[in-house]
């Protein structure tokens, strides 16, 4: 072999591990970059800790505001239902009451239920990006990563409200039971006073009659027809032993 | 002042006695003032002058009279009967018997009218009252009433 085209393979194989050595050195430093990024930005604790706390906040937020309303909406019903000083208002306002403790309690779980929806549903999403970055080449993980942070805003923009929406509905939902309830209430309320018209009516009647009956039978009989002795001295015999007893002596 | 006073039977109740003793003040009031006739004195008057067996009327009898009649009045008990009507003298009497009958002979008895009561008869001893009247049965029909509504 020539001596020349002997030099010219030396010096293109050498080339060619320079090469290959500069490509592993970019494709070094593209991993500590993006290992740096990833970090910072996604695996960071403090990061995803940030957003747990943030659905946090705003889900207790909301659930507080909601059940404020709900109270003070509640004490406003026991203030009108302690007007009523019957009875049977008392049992009902005591239905009533355990009714909206019901519904207090559903909702209560419902909310429970859907805080750990939401951090499940985050959970979910980081582990399923984390290993979709862990699947993708070096070439695509920059690309990847700011989808990743897109993905993770439009969760934190898209559940949150949704959950929150939801909460809402349930809130109004709540809201027209209980105003169904007030309404019963009113009624019943109604009712009762009608029933108690019709009962003091009736009595009214019915004693009227007796003392009209008394009156004649007693009273006037004796005094109208001229036997005011004998009214009397009947009054006197009925009451003859403890007349005796007091002034016999 | 005159030892158990007697009553004739033709006295009896309170008012009787009141009327008396205004007769017997009025006639003690004459005979203060020597130069006018005396006053006229009542049969019931009359009759307990006579029970008591007083011949003759000088302010210091009839003083003694009034104050036994008095004593009387305050240590006897009283059986007040009030009606809604006045009741007649006859009928009275017949109420007077029935006491002394079957209750003491030791009581005065008070007629008293009340058109409030409406109807009926309240009985009242010293210590209770026997209300038999129609006020008092509308009393308790309100309280009848009451308690019916509350159940």
């Amino acid at each position: 072999m020539d001596n020349n085209v002997l030099v010219i393979l030396i010096v293109v194989v050498v080339n060619i591990f320079l090469l290959i050595f500069v490509a592993m050195i970019s494709r070094i430093k593209k991993r500590k970059n993006f290992d740096q990024h990833l970090t910072d930005r996604v695996l960071n604790p403090k990061f995803v800790e940030s957003l747990r706390d943030e659905i946090h906040r705003t889900i207790e937020r909301r659930v507080e505001e909601s059940l404020t309303n709900f109270s003070n909406t509640n004490l406003s019903m026991n203030e009108q239902l302690k007007l009523t000083s019957t009875k049977a208002a008392a049992d009902f306002l005591q239905n009533s009451t355990k009714k909206i403790e019901n519904i207090y309690a559903e909702h209560a779980d419902k909310l429970s239920t859907m805080t750990l929806d939401a951090e499940n549903v985050l959970a979910a999403q980081v582990d399923k990006f984390t290993q979709q970055i862990n699947q993708t080449s070096a070439v695509a993980i920059p690309a990847q990563m700011e989808k990743l942070v897109i993905q993770i805003q439009e969760i934190q923009n898209r559940v949150i409200p949704a959950r929150v929406n939801d909460f809402e509905n349930k809130m109004s939902e709540m809201s027209l039971e209980l105003e169904n309830i007030e309404s019963d209430i009113s009624n019943y309320l109604d009712e009762y006073k009608n029933q108690v018209r019709e009962r003091i009516s009736k009595i009214v009647d019915e004693h009227a009659v007796e003392v009209l009956s008394n009156y004649l039978n007693a009273s006037l009989s004796g005094i109208e027809f001229g036997e005011q002795q004998d009214f009397i001295l009947e009054r006197l015999e009925q009451n003859k032993i403890a007349l005796k007893n007091e002034l016999g002596a | 002042m005159i030892k158990n006073t007697v009553l004739p039977d033709e006295v009896f109740s309170i008012e009787q006695l009141q009327t008396v003793l205004n007769e017997i003040d009025q006639y003690i009031a004459t005979l203060n003032r020597k130069s006018q006739t005396p006053s006229y004195l009542g049969l019931l008057t009359k009759l307990i002058i006579e029970a008591n067996h007083i011949v003759e009327l000088n302010t210091n009898i009839l003083g003694d009279l009034r104050n036994s009649l008095t004593k009387l009045i305050k240590d006897t008990s009283h059986l007040d009967i009030r009606t809604a009507l006045p009741v007649l003298p006859n009928v009275q009497m017949r109420i007077n018997d029935w006491v002394k009958n079957n209750v003491s002979k030791e009581v005065l008895l008070s007629f008293k009218t009340d058109h409030t009561l409406l109807a009926g008869v309240v009985i009242q001893t010293p210590k209770e009252r026997y209300d038999h009247s129609l006020r008092n049965g509308l009393v308790s029909g309100r309280k009848y009433l009451v308690d019916e509504v509350k159940g």
